[in-house]
């Protein structure tokens, strides 16, 4: 999948900048910024504490092997991608770290520097042992049916719970600026879980795919429980889930239409 | 002087948001929105306090008047002297807590995709709410002041689990969590729940790596060995910082329906162009 540098990556690196500039002003004659390993952890994990993929490797077994009972082997064989995961994503840190790490840079290349290793640092926020890695793919093949079936329902009941607290978060969020009453806040509730799904996958656009669903449904269910105000306000928001089906669409994050 | 002092706060601020950078970084391939945290000896020109007070806590009082009257069905006569009431107390409240704030406080402020969304407060839509409650419960009958008292508790609590739920999921991405451990952890966070560490929601809106800094003894006792392992490596940090408005997004949309007498004057936004919320689509 292409990674594509967005305006908040280089308005992330402008910052750089900045930060850059008004030290190097702060001690004219140290006009350069050094790219120490704890920065480029830090750049890269968002802490200064190196990888630990081995402990998200054992989570991720014991959360299917609760599920599933798996075996000695297909512990092993799941073990053995999740490494594989792990090898693949530190050898591309390391070569990224003794490219970039233990160098200084002037203003001007600080910039490119980050937009670097921006790419790694996404990869590493969606997960090393996410849907594209080869821990993922060799889980799908080593259930057997009968583990796949219980493992899918378990996933199906963690998208399901995903989406009632996005339901509950978007409620608390609507009565930031629109007031409900118990029974509202139950009734909008009951509506939107009845007629909307989870997003196909989570992300931080939740939000607008719970939205875009919203918009969908015929004003009138809505107009028996809130008032004028009210309903105005909600039709502003559900606007802007409607604005965002294209976006939605094309990252994919539309329910399932078999969800 | 003045130049090199602007030049260094600037510097100050774009580094903590740097720093801050590693508290909340978006988890999609392709990043289109950033939320950062960051923390500033914020500059307000004295004449301008009073604007932004009105600017940025106005909508929260007219929000809570506006569930105080749907709450106890008030009309006519009631509603006004309500609305009044309301408006008599806020003024008071600008005047109270502009002498607080021509101090200088220490703030923090969310941005989203290097814009300021939300500027942090000292003051928190809890506190104003609570000092609402005071303002609207002598104007109401009891009967009216029982059912307003059982309307802010359900609220109370819809927000809570809804918090602790969100909470949850997201530790579900990232531990893998059991439906038991889900269930455990959304009842303790709704039972040992506390505004010291509990986060603001306008962080959950926007940003997916942002973790609280909830004590241990809360969430040690359901983890797994392996699990405890991943969750004492992600960066918490204390959130401590209200958004004294009304949630990130939206355009700070809210109800039309409680009118002042003196409305505010327009308040100039603190930086420019800080309503871009809406994550650009995909290049």
């Amino acid at each position: 999948m292409p990674l594509h540098f967005h305006r908040s990556d280089r308005l992330a690196a402008l910052a750089v900048v900045c930060a850059v500039l008004s030290f190097a002003s702060a001690s004219p004659a140290q006009n350069q910024f050094d790219l120490n390993d704890e920065m480029f952890n830090q750049w890269l994990y968002g802490n200064s504490k190196p990888l630990d993929v081995a402990s998200e490797i054992s989570a991720e077994i014991e959360g299917v092997d609760r599920v599933c009972s798996l075996s000695p082997e297909q512990k092993a064989k799941l073990k053995l991608a999740g490494r594989g995961d792990e090898v693949r994503f530190s050898e591309r840190v390391d070569e990224l770290r003794a490219r970039l790490a233990g160098k200084s840079y002037d203003q001007n290349e600080i910039n490119e520097i980050y937009l670097q290793i921006q790419p790694l640092a996404q990869e590493y926020r969606a997960g090393v042992l996410g849907k594209s890695s080869l821990f993922y793919k060799v889980l799908n093949r080593t259930l057997e049916p009968q583990q796949q079936e219980v493992f899918q329902r378990v996933q199906a009941e963690r998208r399901a719970a995903r989406h009632a607290a996005r339901i509950g978060l978007y409620i608390a969020q609507l009565e930031r600026g629109c007031p409900l009453t118990h029974e509202q806040r139950t009734a909008l509730q009951e509506l939107l879980h009845k007629e909307t799904r989870p997003a196909s996958q989570a992300s931080e656009y939740d939000a607008y795919v719970l939205m875009f669903q919203a918009s969908k449904i015929p004003e009138e269910r809505f107009e028996t429980f809130l008032d004028e105000a009210q309903l105005r306000m909600v039709k502003q928001q559900f606007q802007q889930g409607r604005g965002m089906e294209q976006f939605l669409k094309q990252q994919g994050l539309l329910p399932d239409a078999d969800e | 002087m003045d130049a090199y002092f602007h030049r260094q706060l600037f510097g100050i601020v774009s580094a903590l948001l740097l720093a801050a950078t590693s508290i909340s970084r978006l988890a999609a391939l392709e990043v289109v929105a950033d939320v950062v945290v960051l923390e500033a000896q914020v500059a307000v020109e004295a004449g301008n306090i009073d604007q932004q007070l009105r600017a940025q806590f106005e909508p929260v009082v007219k929000v809570e008047l506006s569930f105080a009257i749907r709450a106890c069905k008030l009309e006519g006569e009631d509603r006004k002297k309500l609305i009044a009431a309301g408006e008599e107390w806020f003024l008071q409240f600008i005047k109270e807590n502009s002498d607080i704030n021509h101090n200088g406080n220490r703030n923090r402020a969310i941005a989203i995709n290097g814009l300021v969304r939300a500027h942090g407060t000292n003051i928190s839509r809890e506190t104003i709410a609570k000092d609402i409650v005071s303002v609207v419960k002598p104007i109401l009958t009891p009967e009216q002041a029982a059912v307003y008292e059982r309307e802010c508790e359900h609220r109370e609590n819809a927000y809570r689990e809804a918090i602790a739920a969100t909470l949850v999921v997201r530790m579900d991405e990232k531990l893998a969590l059991s439906a038991e451990q889900r269930q455990k952890l959304t009842e303790a966070f709704t039972r040992e729940w506390n505004a010291k560490w509990a986060p603001p929601l306008e962080i959950f809106m926007y940003n997916n790596d942002m973790w609280p800094a909830i004590p241990d003894k809360i969430v040690s006792p359901h983890l797994t060995p392996a699990q405890w392992e991943i969750w004492t490596r992600l960066t918490k940090n204390s959130q401590n910082m209200h958004f004294g408005g009304w949630g990130l997004g939206d355009n700070a949309q809210v109800i039309d329906d409680v009118e002042f007498e003196k409305p505010a004057e327009q308040a100039e936004p603190p930086i420019e162009g800080v309503f871009q919320v809406v994550p650009a689509p995909a290049e």
